[in-house]
């Protein structure tokens, strides 16, 4: 049996110091020795990568297969962005063992990613 | 909820891949060749440890003069087990060569001829014999231990490359304000520290010490043995030093020394060696000076001269080293990454106690910029005129330098316009000033805030005035072994543009952030820099060039 797992989120688009709400979950052939949910952010674009996990919570005595529910609260910022040169993304990830998945989302005032490519000249 | 296979590997280039394989591959197997050469070193030094110990009488032990250095011929007849044997070598190598003259000394009184030393014979070939044996093994495991760094290093690139496992995101790269760069910056500046003043230690202050206590030495005539200029081979160049081997009395007792500076440091330029060699014939008397405490010990020349000077030059990697740790230390702080065990799911806040920062805050400082400017020119021509005054001197002394003095030119050109941008920077601390007040209340998205500017200095001098408001995104990468910062300005907005002297020597501008926009964010590699720039167009003379950073927060949240 391939191991599995898997994170979704309740919804991909949140405002500044709402909470966040999803599920984690994964099936695997060994019970791991450890398994995490993280809340972070991560740059892309021209410059080297940035990141930064606000939160890193433990499971502990994780099972071989095991479905949970987790919730956040988020913080004012950074808000996720797209740029010309820099893209802020905000995700949740979750750990188990070797296995991994991600799930990405919006943070932005009015829940949607803030574009800013364009030059305003007066 | 649906499940997501992850245990493939994530594709990458398949290019880059084996390009990484290649180099890991040399660079491993560089290493792994290294350890091969001084592991089979080290094998025959462990045999040697089961050599046996023997009686040998010298039959004649001479010294000989090689070209630059000194070849120790011996022979000596020993017994093993009832057979008689004649040995030749010294050590394990077989012909033995050394440089000091101090060690021609010990070796003649050891093996002095017709006396009974110690050899070491192999039990499996009794021919085989050496009067000196390596016993310590530490230098080879060392140097196995060294090589084994590359060979990690390159084998593990391999094995990194192709192992069949995709890393978290969270993993994928260095957390913002982690502490693995950190770690890395304070042992860079450490070792660049530690060069800065070890090396001039043992290149200044202890010859400086020497040449200092050598003052109360005595004078003595000596006969000269031997004069020549030694080379030293380096990777790119060759290096030249005066040696001149002597023999003095002192109370009816034969001396031999072979010191000419304290300083023994070696440098280019053939010419003025050879010429010093030229003044001190083999037969010739000169004037040496002994140490009265120990007679043994003496010098031809007591004053180090100017190349002891030469042994400052490191002490820059120091203050780069202390430099760098200083910006490093000022950096952002690091976040903190921990697990606290308890319940079922274990929480643990990452994020540290974020200092917050002015309102507006000046970008920079003009005595500041003039002083590194200034630094980067002294530190790039003194490194410069070493070289550019030995090419002086091979044209004096009627050589013709071609390739090194066009080799020079451009670093010289450098180094000049170096010295022209010091002295713009230093032109431009006497510039008016711009000044902003500051803010008692905040900048956010979607407000409109009054800022208070002032012009400090001589504001007639200015042609024109113009503030501009701004926001750009800075993403620094890194290429090879530079590191470039590409900035784009998405906001631009003239606030006030006036050729008025009394509109510029003071006023107000207004400032609007736009709410769909991005806020003022700074992580180490990625910005995005809101600013007020204050240009001056002023006469011959540097212009008025300030910019102030402005903290524009998110959005505010009506309760």
């Amino acid at each position: 049996m391939s191991d599995q797992i898997g994170v979704t989120l309740e919804r991909t688009a949140y405002r500044p110091g709402e909470q966040l709400t999803g599920k984690a979950g994964w099936q695997l052939s060994d019970t791991p020795k450890k398994a995490h949910i993280r809340l972070f952010w991560k740059t892309s674009g021209k410059g080297t990568v940035d990141l930064k996990i606000l939160e890193d919570r433990k499971i502990d005595a994780p099972q071989a297969a095991q479905l949970l529910d987790f919730a956040f609260a988020l913080p004012d910022d950074p808000y996720s962005f797209e740029g010309h040169l820099i893209t802020l993304r905000w995700g949740v990830e979750v750990v188990v063992g070797k296995a991994t998945d991600c799930a990405w989302f919006e943070l932005g005032p009015d829940g949607h990613t803030c574009r800013i490519g364009a030059t305003t000249a007066r | 909820m649906q499940f997501k296979h992850r245990a493939g590997r994530q594709a990458s280039g398949t290019a880059g891949k084996v390009f990484t394989s290649i180099f890991g591959l040399v660079f491993g197997s560089i290493g792994l060749s290294f350890a091969i050469v001084v592991l089979v070193g080290l094998r025959q030094t462990v045999q040697m440890k089961s050599w046996v110990v023997s009686d040998c009488v010298i039959e004649a032990a001479e010294v000989h003069d090689a070209d630059e250095d000194y070849q120790f011929t011996v022979r000596y007849r020993y017994e093993y087990e009832g057979s008689r044997y004649i040995g030749t070598r010294y050590t394990s190598t077989d012909d033995y060569r050394f440089e000091s003259i101090a060690t021609k000394q010990e070796l003649l009184t050891a093996y002095d001829p017709g006396t009974t030393a110690r050899c070491f014979v192999n039990p499996d070939n009794p021919s085989q014999a050496v009067l000196k044996r390596e016993t310590s093994l530490l230098p080879g495991v060392g140097s196995v231990l060294f090589a084994s760094i590359f060979v990690i290093i390159g084998y593990g690139m391999i094995v990194v490359t192709w192992w069949p496992r995709r890393p978290p995101v969270t993993q994928a790269t260095t957390e913002t304000g982690g502490t693995a760069g950190r770690r890395i910056g304070l042992l860079f500046c450490s070792v660049f520290i530690l060069i800065g003043l070890v090396i001039p230690y043992f290149a200044f202050v202890k010859p400086l010490q020497r040449q200092r206590a050598a003052r109360r030495w005595i004078p003595v005539e000596a006969e000269v043995l031997k004069s020549a200029v030694r080379s030293h081979r380096g990777d790119d160049s060759t290096t030249y030093s005066v040696y001149i081997a002597y023999r003095y009395e002192i109370d009816g007792i034969p001396y031999e020394g072979d010191r000419y500076r304290f300083s023994s440091s070696s440098s280019s330029g053939h010419a003025e060696k050879a010429e010093i060699v030229r003044q001190h014939p083999v037969g010739s008397r000169i004037t040496v000076y002994v140490d009265p405490a120990d007679s043994a010990e003496s010098v031809v020349q007591r004053e180090a001269g100017a190349s002891l000077y030469l042994g400052l030059i490191p002490v820059v990697f120091a203050v780069f080293g202390f430099l760098f740790l200083i910006i490093m230390l000022r950096a952002a702080p690091a976040s903190t990454a921990g697990h606290t065990a308890g319940g079922t799911m274990t929480r643990q806040r990452n994020r540290a106690k974020e200092k917050i920062p002015p309102a507006v805050r000046r970008s920079g400082s003009r005595v500041g910029a003039f002083f590194l400017m200034l630094f980067i020119s002294i530190f790039w021509n003194g490194i410069v005129s070493v070289f550019l005054m030995s090419t002086i001197k091979e044209w004096q002394s009627d050589q013709r330098p071609v390739f090194s003095t066009l080799f020079l030119t451009p670093f010289v050109l450098a180094g000049l316009g170096l010295i022209g941008a010091a002295f713009h920077f230093l032109l431009k601390i006497f510039s008016p000033v711009a000044e902003l007040e500051p803010m008692t209340d905040s900048l956010s998205l979607g407000k409109s805030s009054v800022l208070r500017f002032r012009i400090r200095g001589n504001v007639q001098r200015i042609t024109q005035l113009t503030i501009t408001l701004t926001a750009r995104e800075e993403a620094t990468y890194s290429r090879g072994t530079n590191t470039y910062t590409d900035r784009h300005v998405f906001l631009e907005q003239t606030r006030l543009k006036t050729m008025d002297p009394k509109q510029m020597a003071s006023g107000e501008i207004t400032v609007n952030i736009p709410p769909g926009t991005m806020h003022s964010f700074e992580a180490p590699h990625n910005k995005i820099v809101w600013s007020l720039k204050v240009s001056g167009t002023i006469s011959h003379w540097p212009d008025l060039n300030d910019e102030f950073i402005l903290n524009v927060n998110p959005r505010e949240v009506q309760s």
